[in-house]
């Protein structure tokens, strides 16, 4: 059975960095390039486990996707992946749900164990 | 160095302005730092007039009274350089991604930074260019151009920050933020 994480950032680079990091603890990864993206994604495929959102993105940035995403009802787990340490921030990502907040660069083993946490994969 | 004496010095637009370029010079360093690139400042020099890409990446900042900018600015083969350290990133990824990354890890570096001394920011996201014969012009705002090399590359920083008559810092630190690599789990 293959667990999904829907990786959302508008850097190709991070994108990359995180698919390898997951990919190679066999997660199978999905790619959105902002929330507005990430939404499309995430109802084309229902059987996704995780998400690893960044925050300051165009169009639709990481906290309006949290908030989009629970208007519609999905429970997928979101961590955060951000450069942004403010604990407001933080703060509101939690309030709006989300489980983790990772600050880039990141370690690769930390995130993984993370993913691993919160898909139950052990 | 206390961070009671860093607020009595920042509290002014000039010293805040150093303020930021001491955290912007060594926010490159460290995010270098965290691939296990090493980096240093070096001298800015003119540009040599060279049909190589220079590739830019720019993001705006903003708080109370205060507006500015961050400009990365490298030849592409210096970019080319981070592909490894970085990740083995491939050519999925262009060079104006990666600087334009580089730049938004620089700037959550110095928001974090500013938190601490009473000075919240927010930033944009980033905007990149990439053309083989960019020409920054002036930002009409004070402004510093800080250099930093290594091996076989460099990289050019310009911060650029304006600030109202009204300025000042908040009278204590709102708070401190979360650094590079950090993990947390709700």
């Amino acid at each position: 059975m293959t667990t999904k994480v829907l990786v959302i950032d508008d850097s190709q680079m991070v994108r990359l960095q995180v698919g390898r990091a997951l990919s190679g603890a066999g997660f199978v990864i999905i790619e959105a390039v902002d929330g507005a993206d990430a939404i499309e994604k995430l109802q084309a495929s229902p059987d996704t486990s995780l998400i690893v959102c960044d925050v300051n993105m165009p169009r639709m940035n990481g906290l309006d996707f949290l908030e989009k995403k629970n208007a519609l009802g999905n429970t997928v787990p979101v961590v955060m992946l951000t450069t942004e340490g403010q604990p407001e921030l933080i703060k509101k990502a939690k309030m709006l749900g989300a489980k983790g907040w990772v600050m880039k660069p990141f370690k690769a083993d930390s995130l993984v164990a993370a993913a691993k946490k919160l898909t139950a994969i052990a | 160095m206390s961070s009671r004496a860093n607020k009595r010095i920042s509290s002014t637009p000039e010293g805040a302005f150093g303020l930021i370029r001491r955290h912007v010079s060594t926010a490159v360093v460290a995010v270098f730092g965290d691939y296990q690139i090493e980096a240093a400042p070096c001298v800015v020099e003119e540009p040599a007039s060279s049909t190589e890409d220079i590739v830019v990446a720019i993001i705006g900042f903003a708080g109370e009274h205060l507006r500015g900018s961050l400009v990365l600015t490298a030849r592409a083969s210096s970019v080319e350089c981070w592909r490894g350290p970085f990740g083995n990133i491939d050519a999925s990824a262009d060079e104006r991604d990666i600087l334009g990354e580089l730049a938004n890890m620089v700037l959550g570096r110095l928001k974090g930074k500013l938190l601490a001394e009473g000075l919240p920011i927010l930033m944009s996201t980033p905007t990149t260019a990439r053309g083989p014969a960019v020409m920054l012009a002036r930002s009409g705002r004070p402004e510093e151009l800080l250099a930093f090399a290594g091996e076989g590359w460099t990289i050019s920083a310009r911060i650029d920050a304006a600030f109202d008559a009204a300025f000042g810092l908040q009278e204590e630190p709102t708070a401190v933020a979360a650094q590079a690599g950090d993990v947390m789990l709700f």
